[in-house]
Parts: C-alpha cells; sequence; structure tokens
C-alpha cells in the first residue's frame, strides 16, 4: 500500500489458499474466500465439502495445515481476534442445570462483555426466550429449538464483529427460522458480518448478500446471490392452453416467454419459478456431490 | 479483577457446579455413606469379639486395641484411595476430547478463554471437588473409629491432608487422558496408572518384608514417578507416627503397601508430578483441532 493512501479496513474473514488436511483426507483444498465487514455470506455446499472445517479454521478451533486465515486482520488464536467473534456450532450442547441468565452471564465474562442484565434481556428477547417462565427454567427442560435460539443468542453476547453460524435453523420450525432470519438483518443493519453455514438454501437466498459454494474442500463459485440467481433457473407458466415448463431461463428471459404467450393470443394465469434459481446454481456448482 | 482471574473463575465455578450435579457423584455420596455405614458396623462386630477376648497387653507386649482400631482404620484409608482415584477421574475423565464431541466445549474456546486457563480452571475444580471428598471421608472415618474404639489417629489432620493431595494426583492424570484419547480409554489409562503405582507400594513392602534391595528399589522408583501412591502411604504413616514399641512395628506392615514415611521432597514431587502432566496436558491442548 502506498504512503498516504487510506487503509482499507480489514476484511471480516480474510482466507487465503487456507488447506486443512486431517490424516490423508484433504477436508480444505486452497480456499481463498473474503467476508467483508458488515457483510452476510452463506456458505453453501454438499456434507462434508469442508464447511464446517472453513468456520471451525475461521474461528480459531482449528489449526491451518497451510495458507492463512485472517479475523480483522487477527490470527483467529488470538485472544484479539476471539474477543470478536461470536459462533454457534453445529452441534453443541449447554450445561443442562443452567438457566438462560447464567449461562449467558459467564459468556458475558469470557467474552469481557460489561453488558449485564440489559444485555442479557435484550439477547433473550431477540430470540424470543425472554418471558419469565421460560426463564426460570433450566436449559436441560429446554426443547431442541429453544437451545438453538439459545445458542444463537449466546454467539450474540458482547456484539462480536464477526458471528459464524453453523447450521442455525437446522432444529426450528418455521416461525422460529423467520425471527433467526429477523435476528441476521438486524446484525447486518448493525454492522455486523455474519457466515452463515446452511444447507436451507431458501433461507440463504433471503437473507444473505453474497453466496460461496464449496464442494470437495475446493470454492466452486461465489457470488453476489442475485448473480447466482440470474444465472439460470426453471420456470413454470400455467396458460389456458395448460402449463408449460421452460428450463435454463435467466431472469431477463421470463418477461421475454410471458410476452410471447400473451402474444399468441393465451391467457397467463400464473409464473411460477420451480425451484429457486439458487437451487438450479447449486446443482450445478456441486454436481454430482449432492450430499 | 483481571481478566485471567475471572475467566478462571467462571471455568472452576462451572467445573464444581457440574461436577456435584453428575449423577454419578449422587451414586457416590449414597455409595459413600453406605461404605462408611458398613465400615462402622464391621468394626463394631470386630471390636467386640475382640474385647470379649479381654483385649489388652498380650504376651508379647503387643496393645491389640491399638493394633485392630489402626489397621482397621488404615483399610478405610485403603478404601478412601480408591474412592478418590474413582471421583478424581471421573470428574476429568472427558474433560477435553469428551466435551468436545457433545459440543460443550466449542462454545467456551471460542471465546479469548486462555486453553491453558482453560485446564488449570478444570483442574482446579476436579482437584478441591475430589479433595474435599477425600478429607471428609477420611474424617467420617476417625470419628467412627473414635466412636466405635475409643482410638484415635497420631495426626489425624496430617493424615486427611496426605490422602486429599494424594487424590489430586490422579486428577492430574486424568485430566492429561483428557486431553490425548477419547473418555473410555482415558478411563482405563487413569485406573492402569493408579494400579501400576498401587504395585510399587506393595513392591516396596514386599522387598522390606523378604529383604530383597532389588525389589524396594524398583518398588521406590514406581513411588518417584507416581508421587501420589507414597503421599498416600504417608498418610498411613500419619495414623500412628507417635506410636512407639511393637505396636509400631505391627501397624506399619499394615495392609496394601502399607505405612512408610517420607520427607516433605515427595509434597515437592507431588507438586511437579502435577505441574509436568498439565504442562504437556496444555500443550497438547493448544495444537488440539476441535
Amino acid at each position: 500500500m502506498s504512503a498516504g493512501a487510506a487503509a482499507e479496513p480489514a476484511a471480516a474473514i480474510e482466507a487465503t489458499a487456507l488447506r486443512k488436511r486431517f490424516g490423508s483426507h484433504e477436508a480444505l483444498a486452497g480456499v481463498d474466500l473474503r467476508v467483508a465487514a458488515g457483510e452476510v455470506v452463506g456458505l453453501l455446499g454438499p456434507n462434508g465439502a469442508g464447511k464446517s472445517t472453513f468456520v471451525k479454521l475461521a474461528c480459531g478451533l482449528a489449526r491451518p495445515t497451510s495458507g492463512t486465515v485472517r479475523v480483522f486482520g487477527e490470527d483467529p488464536r488470538s485472544s484479539v481476534a476471539r474477543a470478536r467473534i461470536g459462533y454457534l456450532a453445529e452441534l453443541f450442547r449447554f450445561p443442562a442445570h443452567l438457566r438462560s441468565d447464567e449461562l449467558l452471564r459467564d459468556h458475558q465474562v469470557l467474552a469481557g462483555s460489561e453488558g449485564d442484565l440489559a444485555e442479557r434481556d435484550d439477547l433473550l428477547a431477540r430470540v424470543g426466550l425472554d418471558d419469565a417462565p421460560t426463564r426460570r427454567r433450566r436449559i436441560g427442560e429446554y426443547s431442541k429449538g429453544m437451545q438453538q435460539r439459545l445458542g444463537i443468542a449466546q454467539a450474540l453476547v458482547g456484539s462480536p464483529g464477526l458471528v459464524l453460524l453453523d447450521e442455525p435453523t437446522s432444529a426450528l420450525d418455521p416461525s422460529s427460522r423467520l425471527d433467526v432470519r429477523t435476528v441476521i438483518e438486524g446484525l447486518r443493519a448493525s454492522g455486523t458480518a455474519v457466515l452463515l453455514n446452511s444447507h436451507l438454501l431458501g433461507e440463504v437466498e433471503r437473507v444473505c448478500d453474497r453466496v460461496a459454494i464449496i464442494r470437495r474442500g475446493v470454492l466452486v463459485a461465489e457470488g453476489g446471490v442475485h448473480d447466482l440467481d440470474a444465472a439460470s433457473g426453471t420456470v413454470s407458466i400455467e396458460t389456458d392452453a395448460g402449463t408449460v415448463t421452460h428450463r435454463g431461463v435467466d431472469r431477463d428471459a421470463v418477461a421475454e416467454l410471458v410476452a410471447g404467450h400473451v402474444a399468441a393470443g393465451r391467457r397467463v394465469y400464473r409464473v411460477e419459478a420451480v425451484g429457486s434459481a439458487l437451487e438450479q446454481a447449486y446443482l450445478e456448482a456441486v454436481g454430482e456431490d449432492r450430499g | 479483577m483481571s481478566r485471567l482471574a475471572s475467566h478462571l473463575r467462571v471455568v472452576m465455578v462451572g467445573g464444581v457446579r457440574d461436577a456435584v450435579r453428575r449423577r454419578l457423584f449422587a451414586v457416590l455420596a449414597v455409595l459413600s455413606v453406605i461404605f462408611v455405614a458398613l465400615y462402622a458396623t464391621g468394626l463394631t462386630f470386630v471390636w467386640h469379639e475382640a474385647q470379649q477376648r479381654a483385649l489388652g497387653t498380650n504376651d508379647v507386649g503387643i496393645d491389640e486395641r491399638i493394633v485392630i482400631a489402626s489397621t482397621f482404620t488404615g483399610l478405610a484409608l485403603f478404601a478412601i484411595h480408591f474412592l478418590g482415584a474413582v471421583v478424581g477421574a471421573f470428574l476429568v475423565i472427558g474433560t477435553v476430547r469428551g466435551d468436545a464431541e457433545l459440543g460443550v466445549l466449542q462454545a467456551l474456546l471460542v471465546r479469548p478463554l486462555g486453553r491453558t486457563t482453560y485446564l488449570l480452571g478444570r483442574f482446579a475444580a476436579a482437584a478441591v471437588v475430589a479433595a474435599a471428598y477425600v478429607a471428609l471421608m477420611v474424617l467420617a472415618c476417625f470419628v467412627v473409629s473414635r466412636v466405635v474404639t475409643g482410638w484415635w489417629p497420631d495426626s489425624p489432620w496430617l493424615a486427611i491432608a496426605r490422602m486429599s493431595l494424594a487424590s489430586v494426583g490422579l486428577v492430574a492424570v486424568g485430566l492429561l487422558g483428557s486431553v490425548l484419547m477419547a473418555s473410555a480409554a482415558n478411563g482405563v489409562t487413569t485406573f492402569m496408572v493408579f494400579g501400576l503405582a498401587l504395585l510399587g507400594g506393595l513392591l516396596d513392602q514386599l522387598g522390606e518384608g523378604i529383604s530383597s534391595p532389588a525389589t524396594r528399589h524398583v518398588g521406590q522408583w514406581v513411588l518417584r514417578v507416581f508421587p501420589f501412591e507414597a503421599m498416600y502411604q504417608w498418610a498411613l504413616d500419619a495414623l500412628t507416627n507417635e506410636t512407639v514399641g511393637m505396636e509400631r512395628l505391627v501397624v506399619t506392615l499394615g495392609p496394601f503397601g502399607g505405612a512408610r514415611s517420607h520427607d516433605w521432597g515427595i509434597v515437592v514431587g507431588q507438586v511437579a508430578f502435577c505441574a509436568v502432566l498439565l504442562t504437556v496436558a496444555s500443550w497438547r491442548l493448544r495444537r488440539l483441532d476441535l
């Protein structure tokens, strides 16, 4: 960087040629990925593609075999970086005998948060666990979905600059998923970067700015959600002459197809995307590795 | 309070809280009460039987009351030594790999909490619980011995302190094992170490009994490597360390690697043993992928 040039703010995550090997298995084979501060990025890929490994490297729970990963310019294993990270693991368990308030209080101490009771109230309200009877119950009495929501609240303790969510909605019902989406949108609005590792493409499509698709440890596609959306898709058009399915059409082509039906004197009742365009892009990117 | 101290407090309090709320601990509490009750019953029967033989100083000048009371108390200490090992080992058996497999550990260690701090906190928690448990059990047996026989150890508080410190050694072994292997393998390994140390004590005793310097030498080396066994021997010694004459000779040759006097170097050895094991555990944990 030349002297006097404005310093570019450090990315929330900056992975360069990141490799991770477990014995003879190469979980990540040189991934380059950047998540800017305040950006919400979805990490997609089939089971065993290396998504969770990437997340663990990014939060300092694992060490790369080679390559580098930085969180806000720091080694994620450093306490400086970890003070800015919130993390919800795919598989987690909290001590069953604790209450939500006690758990969050412990995490406040560990995270160095001075938010105190007000922060705990706010976090529990954001995930819908703030009513008095729920707060009196022990975590062991919570349903899986409630524990997952508490896990999200735990990840947000101390207002981290980067939140890593590994399958945060896997145990949630549709209305709880909507709550999580609201939480993530709130994080984006507050300038918090989010890396969302999820199998739920619709979820990713709704909340993420960008998507990265990993296959066999390699980043095979990356871009804005709408860039990938525009790439291709399948559209079903219902007319008075029957329903026609068009494959491999992009966003602009849909309008032309509808215009063509109208010009042919047909009445168009419904135009429907069959599966999401992101789903199509995902399936093309992962090929035969569909988990 | 400094950040390090607050982190240590959270981990330690959490560790103690987890320990006492485990079902294992409730089972152990019940079994311990049963053990003390059985000890009291057994000692009462033996004492009653012995009194019917008109206890006193026998033909060779041994006061049988001291021998019976101290030997039975020594036997109780052996049982408590084993129970202390069970408590110490099971409190830490899954501290790292076990908790990582359950997904408990990751949420904690992703915080700016040092992995060494985490280990130290868990060690301190388990050590406090195990040592307190052993102290309580030993004291209970002393009280039972006193009530039934009227006998009281020569240095009860030294015996309690040494027994408690002995239990801490097994906590360090179990904690290192939890970093290196899965819970089941760690449990087996920890009790093999306990057995090996016990064997060292027996060899030392046997070598003395059969006048074999080589056997004693082997036993003493094992005791140097695993000083928690020597701490146990030293605790037994505190039961009768002020007793003199023939009674002293008889009770020193007590059961299962009996009483032996050591110097304070063994305490240094025990502290160094724990420190070395914790250092290796910390070094390994800092390199472990979770």
